[in-house]
């Protein structure tokens, strides 16, 4: 067993942070208005942690506060530790601001632990948030290191190690102190029998599960079935073009969360929430024609949506919600890039045929794209219909009336023969034209609607005929038995 | 021709190495091989050549191939059809590129604002594989433009028909669908009225089509790459429905054989389980 521990040193801050558009220097106070956590630029100003609000504000009148937020980081926590769960089946949250990784199961494919603690590293940094990985036999000891940033456990000092408070008190940390024993090597070092007498069986079993003499089983999380995350902008925002920010925050989280799960999104929903609160958010559904997985793909049409949507006048919560959830397929390149055969090359154009179809649709609606499909029937109405571009489906569909019975292929294979001349225009529905503007040239061809069909054209008998309008276009025109000439196509 | 002079003046924009004036200041030692070096240029056309050197597809009509550069439709660029009325035969003309296109490369043949519903059965029967067809129908003519140029500079179409509101399109939409064309390495073909003939466009190739006979149309190139426009090629479709004909009998051919093959080839797995069973001294 080798566990990674992984520390988010600045998360009660980096969680307001991450939701504010405007950079100022930031600090988060707790309960009783004393400052926990400053940023860079807070602490380069000479605040520092432990002081009071009142002496923060006075460095600095600019300065932005939160009052901390333990659930709101939990959550966060939460969505990282989802985010890691590309590295480990075991993943287990240490609040507050840790997570322990079992690896030693991971590390054949990622290489050595030292790598997967910088990949990991790097998926944080990705999501926003500073991290520090250590690893260790125990998630304990692990963690530990993370929380110190020490590479062994001499250097833990014991404050870091608190990192339950039943672990050690702040009244053990003193007393030890006093003897002398400032790092938790040095405490692991004194004879365990004498602790025991000195403070309790309490520190003995935390030092029992650190050092890995006493089993130390770790609640795996289970990853959410579905994805949801919310963002509460500190400030209304008014225009599309300020929104792509937090919107890009968003998806680079639902990147991650699909690719530790392995899934791909066909359709993602945006939900605009106004900040009165009275009126009604806006929904925004995207749509993909295959499951996509990066923050780029979502990103690209999600703005060509964007543009054509009318978006409240000041957005306050933003939320993503991924729907249609899929398997991932990931793209297989070919070994030599010449060689463009194979299902796979087919694939990757499936995809990129399917990106068009997706900027098209985004942009002019659902319903503008189309495809056509032909149909196994007779009349030029119903021999063939649209469908969505892209389903996969028979490229010809069986008419209901030559469902069964073995002529089927021979009536197929005879029909162009069978079937007069055919326009490549279609009128739909047929236009009436006066006889006295054609010059027929070929025909009649009988064609008799079914009477078994129904509707307004049943059983309706049309004699075909090749004509010549009076501008020189060839169509296709046909008459009624009620005498009434109508253009159905050109040729 | 009498005393009458022609002048003509031929504007090119060098880039290259060499330009005409850097040509024009050399020392005159070797004035023929100046001359030379400045005919060699790429971007000078000389009025007695046609271009052959761009990829084309051949349009299926002799006739017209003849005349075109490079003896067919450009691969990549802006072709104009200008028709004397919806219904000339302008579809006629383009089904064997689109046929041509559809069955070799696996990229959209896109319709953008059709006026019309294509007619899948017949143009199947010309030999287009339907399920290539992308039929958009935008509702506003920037909508259009943007589709055609969003299409065009995709890369995943071969061959994009364009219907645009003629009173609304400007000389500098059919520059931008231009350079869209090229980038996405596809041909995207505009149908316009005969009379957008006077105004101004970019497209490299425009072709006047105007009714003739029966099964016939008369093309006039307007505007070609590397030659003078020519006016009144017949093109009979009938020439084309022979080649239709052929190609269907030899797909019919084709799918017969494959289901022969299928039919005969053998069952693998009683192949490699027979040694195994027939080996000695193999308890079982």
């Amino acid at each position: 067993m080798l566990w990674l521990g992984i520390h988010f040193p600045y998360l009660p801050l980096e969680v307001f942070t991450r939701e504010s558009v405007r950079q100022a220097a930031t600090v988060v106070i707790d309960a009783g208005g004393r400052v926990v956590l400053t940023d860079a630029a807070a602490a380069a100003a000479g605040i520092a942690p432990g002081g009071t609000l009142a002496s923060a504000h006075s460095i600095l009148p600019a300065l932005d506060h939160h009052r901390r937020d333990p659930a709101r980081e939990q959550r966060r926590l939460r969505l990282l530790a989802e985010a890691l769960y590309r590295f480990s089946a075991t993943v287990s949250l240490a609040p507050p601001g840790g997570v322990m990784l079992e690896i030693g199961a991971s590390l054949k494919l990622f290489g050595d632990a030292a790598h997967l603690a910088g990949q990991a590293e790097a998926v944080c940094r990705d999501l926003g948030h500073e991290a520090r990985a250590r690893w260790a036999r125990t998630p304990l000891a692990a963690l530990a290191l993370a929380r110190a940033g020490a590479a062994s456990l001499d250097d833990v000092p014991l404050a870091a190690a608190a990192i339950e408070p039943a672990h050690l008190t702040a009244e053990q940390i003193e007393r030890c102190a006093n003897m002398g024993v400032r790092t938790l090597g040095r405490l692991l070092a004194l004879p365990r029998r004498e602790l025991a007498r000195r403070f309790g069986d309490g520190l003995i079993g935390y030092l029992a599960r650190l050092s890995g003499d006493r089993a130390d089983p770790r609640p795996g999380i289970r990853p959410a079935e579905r994805f949801r995350s919310t963002l509460h902008l500190l400030e209304p925002l008014a225009s599309k073009e300020a929104i792509v920010f937090p919107m890009q925050r968003l998806l680079t989280d639902l990147q991650h969360w699909l690719v530790a799960r392995q899934l791909g999104a066909e359709q993602i929903r945006w939900l605009f929430v106004p900040s009165g609160g009275s009126r009604q958010a806006v929904r925004l559904p995207v749509r993909f024609s295959a499951a996509q997985q990066s923050r780029d793909a979502f990103l690209d049409i999600t703005r060509l949506a964007l543009a054509e949507a009318a978006l409240p006048a000041d957005v306050i919560d933003l939320t993503l919600e991924a729907g249609r959830l899929r398997p991932w397929a990931p793209d297989s390149h070919g070994l030599f890039p010449h060689q463009a055969g194979g299902a796979t090359a087919a694939d990757g154009n499936i995809q990129a045929l399917g990106r068009l179809v997706d900027q098209l649709q985004a942009r002019l609606g659902r319903d503008a794209c189309c495809g056509l499909v032909i149909r196994d029937q007779h009349t030029p109405e119903r021999a063939w219909v649209r469908r969505p571009p892209l389903e996969r489906g028979p490229t010809l569909l069986r008419g209901p009336t030559l469902q069964r019975g073995p002529t089927l292929q021979r009536v197929r294979a005879a029909e162009p023969a069978a079937a007069g001349r055919r326009p490549l225009w279609l009128f739909d529905p047929p236009r009436a034209v006066r006889r006295d503007r054609l010059t027929l040239l070929e025909g009649p061809e009988r064609v008799h609607t079914g009477w078994w069909l129904g509707g307004g054209e049943a059983g309706q008998a049309r004699d075909y005929y090749v004509a010549r309008e009076h501008d020189g276009a060839q169509c296709w025109v046909f008459v009624d038995p009620a005498e009434q000439w109508f253009l159905h196509g050109y040729f | 021709m009498g005393g009458r002079l022609i002048l003509y003046m031929h504007t090119v924009t060098l880039s290259g190495p060499m330009s005409i004036a850097t040509a024009m200041r050399r020392p005159p030692n070797r004035p023929n091989a100046r001359l030379a070096d400045l005919l060699a240029h790429p971007a000078l056309w000389q009025a007695g050549r046609l271009d052959t050197a761009a990829a084309a597809t051949p349009s299926g009509f002799s006739a017209l191939d003849a005349h075109l550069p490079g003896g067919g439709w450009p691969q990549a660029g802006l072709a104009e059809l200008l028709l004397a009325t919806a219904g000339v035969g302008e579809l006629r003309l383009l089904a064997p590129l689109m046929a041509a296109l559809s069955r070799q490369q696996p990229r959209w043949v896109a319709w953008i604002a059709p006026p019309f519903v294509p007619y899948a059965p017949a143009l199947e029967a010309q030999g287009v594989q339907t399920d290539r067809l992308l039929l958009v129908h935008p509702a506003t003519h920037p909508q259009t433009l943007w589709a055609l140029e969003r299409a065009g500079r995709s890369g995943s179409c071969s061959l994009i028909l364009g219907w645009l509101d003629e009173r609304r399109l400007r000389a500098a939409d059919t520059r931008r669908l231009k350079l869209a064309a090229h980038q996405g390495n596809c041909l995207i073909c505009l149908f316009r009225p005969a009379q957008a003939a006077a105004r101004s466009s970019m497209a490299e190739l425009r072709l006047r089509l105007t009714p003739a006979a029966a099964d016939c149309v008369t093309v006039d190139i307007r505007k070609r790459r590397g030659g003078w426009p020519v006016d009144g090629i017949r093109v009979p479709f009938a020439e084309r429905q022979g080649a239709v004909a052929l190609q269907a009998q030899l797909d019919r051919w084709r799918q017969w054989l494959g289901q022969r093959q299928a039919m005969s080839r053998p069952v693998g797995l009683e192949h490699d389980r027979e040694p195994a069973m027939g080996r000695p001294g193999v308890v079982h």
